[in-house]
C-alpha cells in the first residue's frame, strides 16, 4: 500500500476536495475539517480511505462510509475501501475552519489548554453540565455570562494502558 | 494485516467482544434507570460505546467487514456466545446496574492494559484508543456508587444485596484461557481483587464468596439481540 501523496499528487488533492463534500450527519461539518481522516492510499488499483471515529460506537459511521465511497465514486477504476483506524481522535484535530463552523452552530470546542470560549458571546463563563450530551462527542456547559446552556466538542482521554495500575482516581 | 494470528488469542478478543456486547446492549436498555435525563443520556451513551468496542474488538477477529461482523453477531446460536455471567447479567435495579459496572469496568481496565503487553500492535492500539472512551465510564460508576452508599443505610444495604449476588462470579472475569494468553494477567486478576475488595470495603461493603451468585441471563438477552433479525429477516 503506498500513501497517496507519494505517487498522485493532483488525485490526492481531488480525494481531499471531494472528502471536504461528506459531512458528518451530527455536525455540520466535513470530515475532513472534524479531523477524521487518516490516510489515503493505493493499493494496486484500490483506493483505500482511512478514517478515524470521534468514538469507536458512533452510529454514524456506517452513513460516513457510504458518503465517502460515493464522493470518491469513479476516481479509480476499483472500489473504494474505507477503514476504520484505531488512531487516536482528538480535539486538535479538528481544523480552523472546523471550529468556527462548529461555533457558528453553537459548539464549542476547547482550545489545547483546556479552557473553552461560549460560541455565543465569546467569553470563557462556560461551567460543565456534565461529561455526557447529545452525541457521544459532546458534552454539556452552560456559559454563565450569557445564560445559554452550550455543546461542547468530547474526545477520547488521552491515556497510556500499564498493566496493573492503581485504580483511577476520582 | 491483522496481528491476531493465533486461533488462541482470537477466543480471548471473541469472549472480550461478547462481554462489552451484552453490556452496551444491557446499558442501552436500562436507560432510564437514572435519575435524570442527563444520567440516563450518559447511560445511553456508555452503552454506544461498548457495543463500539465489540465491534473494534470483531473487527480484528472477522475482519473490517461489517457484514461479517454482523453476521458473528446476529447469526449464530445463543451458546456460541461467550463470557462472564457479570457480563451477561440483566440488573434490573438501579444499584445492580452500580454493582455490575463498578466491578465490570474496573476488572476490565486490568485486562485491556493487559493487552498492551502482547506482541500485537493492532490490538494494542484498539485497547489504548477504547480506554480513552472507557475513564469517563469509569469516573462515572465510581461516584454514583460512592454517592449510592452514602446516601442512607437502606441504600447500602441493596448495594450490599447486589455485591453478594455479583462478588461470587468475578473470577470469571479473568478465565484462564485469558491468562494463558497474556503473560501476567493472572497475577493483575489477583491484584485487582484485593484492591477492589479494599475500595468496597472503605465503602463499607463486604465482599462474600458465600454470597447467592448470579443468573444465567444470557439466553435473554441472546432472545432480544436477535428478535428482529430472526423474525423479519431481510426487512432491516
Amino acid at each position: 500500500m503506498t500513501a497517496l501523496a507519494a505517487v498522485d499528487l493532483a488525485l490526492r488533492d481531488e480525494v481531499v476536495s471531494r472528502l471536504g463534500s461528506v459531512e458528518d450527519p451530527e455536525l455540520p461539518i466535513s470530515i475532513v475539517d472534524l479531523g477524521m481522516i487518516g490516510s489515503v492510499a493505493l493499493d494496486g488499483g484500490r483506493l483505500v480511505v482511512a478514517l478515524v471515529p470521534t468514538f469507536l460506537g458512533c452510529p454514524a459511521q456506517l452513513f460516513i462510509e457510504h458518503d465517502v465511497r460515493q464522493a470518491l465514486e469513479g476516481l479509480v477504476s476499483e472500489p473504494v475501501e474505507v477503514v476504520w483506524s484505531s488512531e487516536p481522535w482528538f480535539l486538535e484535530r479538528v481544523t480552523p475552519l472546523g471550529r468556527r463552523q462548529l461555533r457558528d452552530v453553537g459548539i464549542a470546542v476547547p482550545r489545547a489548554d483546556g479552557t473553552i470560549e461560549c460560541p455565543h458571546c465569546g467569553t470563557g463563563g462556560l461551567v460543565a453540565d456534565g461529561e455526557w450530551g447529545s452525541t457521544l462527542c459532546r458534552k454539556q456547559a452552560f456559559c454563565n455570562t450569557c445564560r445559554t446552556p452550550v455543546d461542547v466538542m468530547k474526545a477520547p482521554l488521552p491515556v497510556a494502558v500499564t498493566l496493573g495500575r492503581a485504580p483511577t482516581a476520582r | 494485516m491483522s496481528s491476531v494470528t493465533t486461533a488462541p488469542l482470537v477466543d480471548v478478543l471473541t469472549t472480550l467482544a461478547h462481554e462489552d456486547l451484552a453490556v452496551g446492549h444491557v446499558l442501552t436498555a436500562v436507560s432510564g434507570f437514572g435519575p435524570d435525563l442527563e444520567i440516563n443520556i450518559a447511560l445511553s451513551s456508555m452503552g454506544q460505546d461498548e457495543l463500539g468496542h465489540a465491534r473494534a474488538y470483531l473487527s480484528l477477529t472477522v475482519g473490517a467487514d461489517r457484514v461479517a461482523i454482523n453476521a458473528s453477531i446476529y447469526d449464530v446460536a445463543p451458546e456460541q456466545f461467550r463470557g462472564s455471567r457479570l457480563a451477561w447479567w440483566y440488573p434490573w435495579e438501579w444499584e445492580r446496574l452500580l454493582v455490575k459496572h463498578y466491578l465490570y469496568e474496573t476488572a476490565d481496565e486490568v485486562r485491556r492494559a493487559a493487552f498492551t503487553r502482547l506482541d500485537a500492535p493492532d490490538v494494542a492500539a484498539a485497547v489504548e484508543r477504547m480506554e480513552g472512551e472507557e475513564r469517563y465510564h469509569l469516573d462515572f460508576w465510581r461516584t454514583w456508587l460512592d454517592r449510592t452508599v452514602k446516601h442512607d443505610p437502606a441504600s447500602l444495604a441493596k448495594v450490599q444485596r447486589a455485591l453478594d449476588e455479583a462478588w461470587p462470579t468475578v473470577d470469571e472475569l479473568f478465565p484462564p484461557a485469558l491468562a494463558d494468553v497474556v503473560t501476567g494477567l493472572a497475577d493483575a486478576g489477583d491484584s485487582w481483587r484485593r484492591r477492589t475488595q479494599g475500595e468496597l470495603e472503605a465503602l463499607g461493603l463486604r465482599c462474600s464468596d458465600a454470597g447467592s451468585g448470579l443468573p444465567d441471563d444470557r439466553a435473554k438477552i441472546v432472545d432480544e439481540l436477535q428478535y428482529v433479525r430472526t423474525r423479519v429477516p431481510g426487512s432491516w
